[in-house]
């Protein structure tokens, strides 16, 4: 390809696709600059966080225990049977902003985001997780570095 | 030859020794130069813009590219800005020359009704200690402040915006 490179005719695709990568990036260190700031427990995300949780739990019954929102399994929440749930989740709150949009969510609460720990998830995923996280306490220890 | 022998704005250009160094090294890693490029730009957060004119651009076998060349800074915002403003001129002259001979009561009652209109909303544009709040969380607005530094009025309206959603109205705050 280098040797008839023509910049005229040079696509840009590539570029294109990175800019969801680059708003998904902006998005966790936004949210990561919060919890510095805030304990989670203290934190509001939306105007839904009621009705997020409250759902949430009634899908999920077995995240209703900080051990297991603490440590999420990106295999488990993937499967085909995880799937299925989490579709069924997600479309209830279609009229969230960015529902759908890609997100990034740390595999576990007592971690920053990192590359082995971050799973790729939608963002009313992010919100169910994370608001779990923040109500049982889990992130408070982000703001008392 | 130093550089102050070098009269001003003379077309020479002047490498330094580790410039010339890496240069070396880089053309020994198999790169092509690529010809034909005449400016490259990199973006960076905020719409700040460098922009290499007349750049000398290699490109290796994995595609990386590697690019030498005098940086200026761009600054989009205030390109936007300046435009703006040449745009908001251009359009009060041609106004201006159509009202031109109108003077008749009515566009001067027209002209003084239109003219407090814009204030009015300049106004509440500017105005932030009048923001209704009303269906928000005081705290909620307190945290947007405190981490984008911007106005109250601004806070709110990210927030209503983005309905209550923190994190989307502070990444538009900061980032947009």
């Amino acid at each position: 390809m280098s040797s008839n490179f023509d910049a005229e005719k040079a696509e840009n695709l590539d570029d294109i696709e990175k800019q969801f990568a680059v708003k998904a990036v902006v998005q966790a260190e936004t949210y990561w600059g919060l919890l510095e700031k805030i304990p989670g427990s203290k934190l509001k995300l939306t105007k839904h966080d009621d009705d997020i949780l409250e759902q949430f739990f009634e899908d999920f019954p077995e995240f209703n225990n900080p051990e297991n929102v603490a440590n999420i399994k990106e295999e488990d929440m993937k499967s085909p049977t995880g799937k299925a749930r989490w579709r069924e989740f997600c479309e209830k709150f279609k009229e969230i902003e960015d529902y759908n949009f890609g997100t990034l969510l740390r595999a576990k609460a007592s971690d920053e985001y990192s590359q082995e720990g971050t799973i790729f998830a939608v963002r009313i995923q992010f919100y169910a997780i994370e608001l779990a996280r923040n109500k049982f306490g889990l992130n408070d220890w982000v703001s008392s570095k | 030859m130093s550089i102050e022998e070098i009269p001003q704005g003379a077309d020479v250009s002047i490498l330094s020794k580790n410039e010339k160094k890496a240069r070396e090294l880089i053309k020994k890693l198999n790169l092509k130069e690529i010809k034909g490029i005449t400016r490259v730009t990199f973006k960076q957060r905020g719409n700040l813009i460098y922009a290499i004119d007349q750049p000398d651009v290699y490109r290796s076998a994995a595609g990386t590219y590697v690019v030498f060349g005098e940086a200026k800074v761009d600054d989009m915002n205030k390109r936007i800005a300046e435009a703006q403003q040449q745009q908001a001129q251009q359009e009060a002259l041609t106004k201006a020359a159509e009202n031109k001979e109108d003077k008749s009561p009515d566009s001067i009652t027209a002209d003084l009704q239109n003219a407090s209109i814009s204030e009015g909303q300049k106004a509440e544009e500017e105005d932030d200690k009048d923001v209704d709040e009303t269906g928000l969380d005081p705290k909620d607005i307190d945290i947007i402040v405190e981490q984008t530094q911007v106005s109250r009025g601004k806070a709110v309206n990210a927030l209503r915006k983005h309905d209550g959603d923190m994190v989307n109205a502070i990444m538009e705050l900061s980032y947009e």
